[in-house]
């Protein structure tokens, strides 16, 4: 193997998908700490 | 201090052995690494990955010798990319959960999917189904009823608060997916119903677009109900050849269905519907499906762009089915691979991980995102299931039983949800500790809540069933992988409205 390239990273998929992308896709600054402040399960009984 | 993510997978590249792929299981990321760089991320795990309930995952490689490190630039987009961490193990872990409770609300959030269940009864007598007891038990006859107009009239007066739930501002503006389950719910007497739940999802506005798992016996009586804007998708289940498929999917006086439904495959395919032939295989008839895929071919099947064949294993649903012939996805995969080297006849009948090569294949040539998923089907998220009761369940699995549903639409039309509403759409990736730790828990989704109830004494669904699918997801990356180099276009195609 080129030794120049041993340290290479060849993305595969999307560029962007890191972990601060994930955060602004997801919007994870608006779940609250426990991770469950946004869920709604409906029972109308 | 800096440490492997325990959320990274390293997937083997057959064909290039200096490389491993990398992928990350919440960030999404797939990276082509060198095996020294993976070595040194994998020198700096804390932890081995939880074993799973049930099943094993493959053992890592041991990593031999010093580890160089790389690079800074190569450590700060391992960083970035979220393989290497600064967080702890359980830091990361609950970092996880915020990011599956995340992608939930967004799924639970969805325009809910429909289904209709006709009736429960059924012209076949298929040993191994998981409903035979509705037709064999005299004490479930109360169950073989069809649904009347009234009741349609009831469950659609009870869609509308639904949708009202999902907060849709504009339901006249909306696409529906309404589908047809039973039960056989295409037998020829239930047509009228049929087509009033059909007038009706077209008279509340929006669009509605419509599917069947049908066993096809009675098809012909639908003829001018199917095609692209009307019933446009039909999953018809074939057993093997004629004479192997005619030994399980049997009439009640124990003669067979095999030409009828293959003249209603012909006949639905002409008429343009996308139709979706199941084979369900275990050990005793996997060996036919060579035969099988010859028929396909003798019908001229094949050549149709609507039609798809694929495989999906026999599960131990009832006592006349023995575990000892059943076969795990993975095992069927492998044996299905297996096959096709010896008979190019078998690339028209996909296997159980097709789906998941084509899909991987697409994100290299496309570079776009994984679709990572909280849960392992809409039974957890979106999809209601309505019966001829007016009761409303959330898996076809688990109907008939209204002790068992999740609300229903009372005679004056109001919709009831109940508690169980909330135990079945609440069941994620992070309601149990083996799935919150584990690397593939947002491409597996958890596995199914039934196969994984029933495993346990109490029937208790909040586990997880691995179905080895860390060896089978790490499979077909690699094999999207050589596809991606090789320039793969044409796909085997795959449509399955259930896992199960």
């Amino acid at each position: 193997m080129d030794e120049s390239k041993v340290d290479e990273i060849v993305s595969l998929n999307a560029h962007d998908l890191d972990v601060e992308e994930l955060e602004n896709r997801l919007e994870l600054s608006a779940v609250t700490p426990d991770g469950k402040g946004c869920l709604v399960y409906w029972e109308t009984e | 201090m800096l440490r492997a993510s325990n959320y990274n997978i390293y997937v083997d590249l057959p064909q290039e052995p200096e490389h491993i792929l990398l992928v990350h299981g919440f960030t999404g990321a797939y990276d082509k690494v060198s095996r020294r760089v993976a070595s040194y991320v994998r020198s700096l795990e804390k932890r081995h990955p939880p074993r799973p309930l049930f099943g094993a995952w493959s053992p890592e490689p041991p990593i031999n010798g010093n580890v160089a490190e790389p690079s800074t630039r190569a450590i700060d987009t391992l960083k970035k990319r979220g393989y290497l961490t600064l967080l702890s193990v359980e830091q990361e872990e609950e970092y996880f959960a915020i990011v599956a409770s995340k992608l939930h609300e967004r799924s639970i959030a969805q325009n809910p999917n429909y289904i209709f269940m006709p009736t429960y009864d059924c012209n076949l007598r298929c040993s191994y189904c998981f409903q035979d007891h509705m037709r064999t038990d005299p004490k479930y006859q109360h169950l073989l009823r069809l649904t009347r107009k009234r009741m349609v009239d009831r469950i659609f007066k009870g869609i509308g608060q639904l949708e009202a739930l999902h907060t849709i501002a504009d339901s006249s503006n909306i696409v529906r997916n309404i589908g047809f389950f039973g039960g056989e719910p295409l037998l020829a007497e239930n047509k009228p119903i049929v087509k009033y739940i059909m007038y009706k999802a077209r008279a509340i506005g929006g669009e509605a677009r419509f599917w069947a798992v049908t066993n096809g016996t009675e098809l012909e009586a639908y003829k001018e109900m199917i095609g692209p804007s009307d019933i446009q998708q039909l999953q018809i289940t074939l057993d093997g050849p004629p004479r192997e498929h005619d030994k399980r999917r049997i009439y009640a006086d124990g003669s067979g269905s095999f030409e009828r439904i293959a003249c209603n495959i012909t006949m639905a395919l002409d008429c343009g519907a996308r139709v979706s032939v199941r084979m369900n295989v275990d050990k005793l008839n996997i060996d036919q499906l060579p035969t099988l895929a010859e028929a396909i071919i003798e019908k001229g099947w094949d050549k149709y762009e609507n039609f798809s064949a694929y495989t999906s294993p026999i599960h131990a649903a009832n006592e006349k089915t023995e575990v000892r012939t059943t076969l795990s996805s993975w095992e069927l995969d492998k044996r299905l691979t297996k096959m096709r080297l010896t008979n190019p006849d078998m690339r028209i009948i996909s296997r159980p991980d097709d789906g998941l090569t084509n899909f991987t294949r697409t994100l290299f040539t496309q570079k776009n995102e994984p679709s990572l998923r909280s849960t392992f089907c809409g039974a957890h998220s979106t999809m209601y299931i309505f019966d001829a009761f007016g009761d409303i369940y959330a898996c076809w699995e688990k109907t008939g039983d209204a002790r068992i549903r999740i609300g229903h639409v009372t005679p004056a039309g109001k919709l009831e949800l109940s508690p169980l509403n909330v135990k079945w759409r609440s069941r994620t990736v992070i309601t149990n500790p083996i799935c919150r730790q584990c690397r593939y828990a947002l491409y597996c989704g958890g596995g199914c809540a039934v196969l994984a109830a029933g495993r346990t004494s109490d029937d208790n669904m909040f586990t997880n069933y691995c179905d080895g699918y860390a060896a089978r997801f790490r499979s077909a990356v690699a094999k999207a992988y050589v596809d991606h180099l090789n320039g793969v276009t044409t796909e085997v195609k795959t449509e399955r409205l259930c896992d199960l």
